[in-house]
């Protein structure tokens, strides 16, 4: 993986936004989102995240500083053009659907790139099964539950093949299936050689899935590094709204002297260090 | 004696719209006494929104279905509340907090249900001041209702229910658009609402581990149905898990039984529980391999 994260796929260089009435959401960021990685952005709510993500697929535009997918500034593309590299997966699905059933939904963005129709249907099908919505193909977006709209709207990006996923909040309000499904959409993707960047307030997202994270704070970058390095830092988190997941906290305060990340990666330890020693 | 807060008997509930006729919730008894703490768990589709609002008095009179069996809120049927009674004895939090929230400041909108009662403004004002604190939002009270957090947003909610003065709250997933500390903030501020004030709580929520402090019981719906339901820590011990989302230190202790590794009397719930467990197991060193 070290290798292959080199290539920076988005270069965000010293970025501002001020929405209108004056309100300053980002005050001067600067990252870069690898080739393949899959990158956390964490932070509370109004710490300008959504702001941020919204930049790397042209849906807002820098007031200044910029942003270069692939090489190239958003500044002057259409957003139809930067979907094609990267897709964006709302917090609020509702906010994207508008055709009859959900199988016209997945088959929009793909027939808008003029997508041969053999190869969307397949695409389509693919996608549907991949999420597990193929059951539910003809039903009308909107008679789907909150969750199953969620899945559709990561279904929609993915039958773009964008090399960039942004995710927003992906595990907010899923139940535990739900939320499997869409950690195994996430695995199944940073697999398959898409880079992801996810927003979340889910810190086990972060410790199990991420390779790096940010921590954004009042539109600025706090702090950078792996889930481990981050979740080490107790008192900036604190300080960002967040706290590590309960089992770093667990394996912090019961003094084995270990940075753990997963309940799994406990179990195995403890496995280990009961029987062998 | 402890009263009962809330009883339903043979709870059903159809939505007109329904596919294949199935209910949303049917045969539902529950018994709430005061005081009591209660989780609604259970995965999306099993019911749960839809118990909150019947018990909330939400269904039938403001969302279209059909409901039969009987509530009753502190021994009187549901129905037979007035919009006003009903506002006095129940509060209703929904998940999104932009649904409920409006006004220009949070102070006008804490008064809102009060004016339209016709309150004076110095019992407007006693309640408020009263009901501030216990949500910590005493220092929001001038903002824009527009620009506070999400956090800030769902206590104020909370707020605006309490100077109603309800012996009832009642929540829909209400930590869905927090962050994690928002989220501890809410539910410490619950808690401080069950055991101090003795307000009744009943809660929808999938974070099970961030309320193993407060809640003190737990009832697990599954396609309209109860498929458990008792106190807190003993419900998690029936084999739930295809169905809630447990708490990471739970989810330690069950995977150290399943490969084999000694188990402990107490499911372990907390961080501080969690690290407890493991503690103890690491006191068993030359467990046979």
């Amino acid at each position: 993986m070290s290798d292959l994260i080199e290539t920076p796929l988005i270069v965000v260089r010293d970025l501002h936004h001020v929405y209108p009435g004056n309100v300053e959401a980002l005050k001067g960021v600067s990252l870069t989102v690898h080739d393949r990685e899959v990158l956390g952005i964490v932070g509370q709510n109004g710490s300008g995240k959504t702001t941020l993500v919204k930049h790397l697929n042209g849906l807002l535009k820098p007031s200044t500083g910029e942003v270069l997918v692939l090489g190239e500034s958003t500044q002057k593309k259409r957003v139809s053009e930067l979907a094609r590299h990267v897709g964006y997966v709302f917090q609020n699905p509702d906010q994207q659907f508008f055709l009859g059933s959900v199988e016209k939904e997945v088959n929009y963005g793909p027939a808008n790139i003029g997508m041969p129709e053999e190869e969307r249907t397949r695409v389509t099908s693919e996608v549907l099964d991949r999420l597990g919505l193929s059951a539910k193909r003809l039903e009308h977006p909107f008679r789907l539950t909150r969750n199953y709209r969620k899945l559709l709207s990561i279904a929609c990006v993915l039958a773009m093949n964008p090399r960039v996923v942004v995710f927003d909040e992906p595990t907010t309000g899923q139940d535990m299936n739900q939320v499997r499904l869409i950690m195994n959409a996430i695995h199944d993707l940073s697999t398959s050689g898409h880079t992801l960047v996810i927003i979340t307030h889910d810190m086990t997202l972060v410790a199990e899935h991420c390779n790096r994270v940010i921590v954004m704070n009042e539109g600025q970058v706090m702090a950078e590094g792996t889930p481990a390095s981050v979740f080490s830092q107790p008192i900036m988190l604190g300080r960002s709204g967040l706290e590590p997941p309960d089992i770093a906290q667990i394996a912090a305060r019961s003094g084995i002297g270990k940075d753990i990340l997963s309940v799994k990666e406990m179990a195995d330890y403890l496995d280990w260090r009961i029987r062998d020693l | 004696m402890s009263q009962i807060a809330i009883e339903a008997r043979a709870l059903q509930c159809h939505y007109p719209d329904a596919r294949d006729g199935v209910p949303a919730l049917s045969n539902i008894h529950l018994s709430v006494n005061q005081g009591d703490f209660l989780v609604v768990g259970g995965p999306n589709d099993a019911g749960k929104t839809t118990l909150i609002g019947c018990l909330g008095g939400l269904i039938p009179k403001h969302i279209d279905a059909s409901i039969s069996g009987s509530i009753e809120l502190l021994g009187r049927p549901i129905e037979s509340y007035s919009a006003t009674d009903l506002a006095g004895t129940v509060g209703v939090v929904l998940d999104d907090p932009d649904s409920q929230l409006f006004g220009s400041t949070v102070m006008h909108y804490l008064a809102f249900g009060m004016e339209l009662r016709g309150y004076t403004r110095e019992v407007m004002r006693e309640r408020i001041e009263e009901a501030a604190p216990l949500l910590g939002v005493t220092d929001l009270l001038e903002r824009s209702c527009q620009v506070l957090s999400g956090g800030e947003k769902q206590r104020v909610v909370v707020a605006s229910m309490l100077v109603m003065r309800p012996s009832i709250l009642i929540f829909d997933e209400p930590s869905s658009q927090l962050d994690p500390i928002g989220t501890r903030e809410l539910f410490a501020a619950l808690k401080h609402l069950n055991q101090k004030a003795g307000l009744t709580i009943v809660l929808a929520e999938h974070k099970l581990g961030e309320l193993s402090e407060c809640a003190s019981h737990l009832l697990v719906l599954d396609r309209g149905e109860v498929r458990a339901y008792g106190r807190f820590r003993d419900v998690l011990r029936e084999p739930l898990h295809e169905l809630l989302r447990y708490p990471q230190a739970a989810e330690l202790c069950l995977a150290c039984k399943e490969r084999g590794l000694p188990d402990s009397a107490l499911l372990p719930l907390t961080i501080d529980e969690g690290a407890a467990f493991i503690r103890e197991l690491l006191k068993t060193r030359g467990f046979p391999a």
